[in-house]
């Protein structure tokens, strides 16, 4: 009968795999089933309570799961070496069953889990953490990060932080600040102060540095800041305006756009030998250039054709190809981790659209809409994009502007709570 | 008597100049008659001058939907701009360029900057200094009419000269 049942399991979890792949084409999956009963151990503060939650929201918020709701659980586990009584978890339905314990020392945490196969009955996946107590959300969410990871067979991207512009007042009189939260909104931190306008910032690789622009010294140009302790950087001395920068994949370069009389073109600056190399030599604008995750290519945005468009080039700025052919216009295309698709802004007939389609342009799909939606940044694991969506304008000047987030499937719309407006998102790494 | 009282009129106007600072020159100014480049823009304040200018109504050209071409009207505008300009040789300006909220951040950046250059480009034919003309771009942040329908956005879509 086990084994019969560790089959049927083995056939569950292939189609479990393959649904995703489908997933990734466009089609929308059913969550699995997970019960996440309360954290054990001997945490006399409500840390165990704390950290439960967070699991399961991150579940929950990911839309490939359900977590079943705890009232309905028939087994209460008082110890983390409580076998599972696996009959109590089938009656309600569980595939999944996460089993968990938080024992407190001092300001340490250390936290054991082992997340079950309610079927098979079986482990698969355990593993125990140590952490300082502060880091309690961090915990729970390499928790969620491996959870998703055993389940989908494809890594998580919980553990990881959005940079982003904070925004408030009248938009002719609109205060912006350089901001950094988890992904869930949590742990927000505010890294300017609201004096200079700043837009577009991007985190470094390795998580130290952020690149963005802003009008600090009256001249619109980029900057580089040490996340730690908020120093900037202007970078270089241009002649004329920088702005739109990003990192390469391995953190040694930025591309950029320069406009000097009126001419945008494509630069890359070395960070080491701060060299500055023009890649595009155009009279058209060319801006929005990101990186391929191989550093090898660079997709960015050109009005060469009359339009915009999306075009693909070497990373020496050789062989530069259109690759987008649909009507309207296409803007800030952005390559995504796992290399597989460009996602972008496209403006049709009034509406603004975010949508992926690959890097030769083939398999365009648009994902969300609205008055205005732009700037689609993807999560660490390549599975869901973050951007923002504007409303329009009352005559106050008064304008709703949020962030959201959207799985490539097309499926889960929906906002990144923040206590201001919010623009510019960008994701970081996955952080473990 | 009423040479007299002229010649005092201009001592007295002279005697306003230099206490407000009225010109942008002795305050933003370098040696060669332009902008002093280590200035902020952000940080200028309005002079005497800024006012006279924006009385002339010939401050603020616009442009077609991702346009940056000059229509007859914006020449028009310009070169009015540039005879004052010409008739008050201290004044220095800065560009402003602008788009409409129905673009992309990054993208709209250098379409300003585009509309603000093709406005300091129109200038320097009619005689204006090259270092008498700063230009910024706002792209879609700084829009001047509030709203969002046809005809804030086509406001939206322009060049401003403001004298220092």
């Amino acid at each position: 009968m086990k084994k019969l049942l560790f089959l049927i399991l083995v056939i569950l979890s292939f189609q479990a795999s393959a649904a995703l792949k489908i997933d990734i084409a466009g089609a929308k999956s059913e969550p699995t089933p997970i019960a996440v009963p309360q954290f054990t151990g001997n945490s006399y503060s409500n840390l165990a309570q704390q950290i439960t939650e967070v699991v399961r929201a991150d579940l929950t918020n990911s839309n490939l799961f359900r977590v079943i709701d705890p009232d309905a659980y028939i087994q209460h586990f008082t110890s983390f070496y409580t076998p599972p009584k696996f009959q109590d978890w089938q009656t309600i339905s569980a595939h999944a069953l996460l089993q968990a314990e938080v024992q407190e020392e001092g300001n340490r945490i250390a936290v054991s889990f082992r997340l079950w196969d309610v079927y098979a009955e079986q482990s698969m996946v355990a593993k125990s953490l140590n952490a300082s107590a502060d880091q309690w959300r961090k915990v729970a969410h390499i928790i969620a990060d491996t959870i998703y990871e055993r389940v989908t067979g494809e890594k998580g991207y919980f553990d990881s932080k959005i940079v982003f512009i904070s925004e408030k007042g009248p938009v002719h009189k609109r205060i912006r600040r350089l901001a950094v939260m988890d992904q869930d909104g949590a742990n927000l931190r505010y890294l300017t102060n609201g004096k200079d306008i700043v837009m577009t910032p991007r985190f470094s690789p390795n998580m130290k540095q952020i690149v963005y622009m802003s009008y600090a010294k009256g001249k619109p140009q980029v900057y580089l800041m040490n996340i730690e302790n908020a120093q900037t950087q202007a970078l270089g001395h241009f002649d004329g305006m920088s702005f739109a920068p990003r990192f390469s994949p391995k953190g040694d370069k930025l591309i950029m756009s320069l406009a000097k009389n009126g001419n945008s073109d494509i630069y890359v600056y070395d960070l080491a030998n701060q060299k500055r190399t023009q890649l595009t030599k155009h009279p058209a604008i060319d801006t929005s250039p990101s990186y391929s995750p191989d550093a090898k290519r660079i997709v960015f945005n050109s009005d060469r054709s009359g339009k915009q468009h999306l075009y693909v080039m070497d990373a020496n700025g050789d062989n530069v190809k259109r690759i987008s052919f649909g009507e309207g216009s296409y803007a800030t295309p952005v390559w995504s981790p796992r290399g597989d698709y460009i996602a972008f802004t496209k403006i049709k007939d009034g509406t603004f659209y975010i949508g992926v389609m690959k890097p030769d342009g083939s398999g365009e799909r648009l994902l969300a809409e609205g008055f205005l939606v732009e700037g689609p940044s993807w999560s660490p694991n390549g599975r869901l994009l973050t951007f923002w969506r504007q409303q329009p304008m009352d005559k106050s000047g008064h304008q709703t502007t949020k962030l959201y987030r959207i799985d490539i499937t097309g499926y889960y719309d929906q906002e990144i709570p923040t206590p201001e407006d919010a623009s510019d998102p960008a994701w970081s790494h996955l952080l473990h | 008597m009423k040479r007299l009282l002229a010649a005092a009129g201009t001592a007295l106007l002279l005697v306003a100049c230099s206490s407000t600072q009225e010109s942008a020159m002795d305050v933003y100014g370098d040696a060669n008659g332009g902008w002093n480049d280590s200035v902020n823009i952000m940080d200028l304040q309005p002079t005497a001058l800024t006012k006279e200018f924006q009385k002339t109504g010939n401050d603020v050209i616009y442009f077609s939907f991702n346009g940056y071409s000059l229509d007859a009207q914006a020449k028009a505008e310009l070169t009015a701009q540039a005879d004052w300009l010409n008739a008050n040789p201290r004044a220095l300006i800065v560009i402003e360029g602008r788009c409409d909220e129905r673009g992309t951040r990054e993208y709209n950046l250098a379409l300003g900057e585009r509309r603000a250059n093709a406005a300091r480009s129109y200038l320097m034919t009619l005689g204006v200094a090259a270092n008498r003309i700063r230009t910024i771009s706002y792209g879609k942040d700084k829009p001047v009419v509030l709203g969002s329908d046809e005809e804030a956005w086509a406001k939206n879509r322009s060049a401003t000269t403001v004298a220092y």
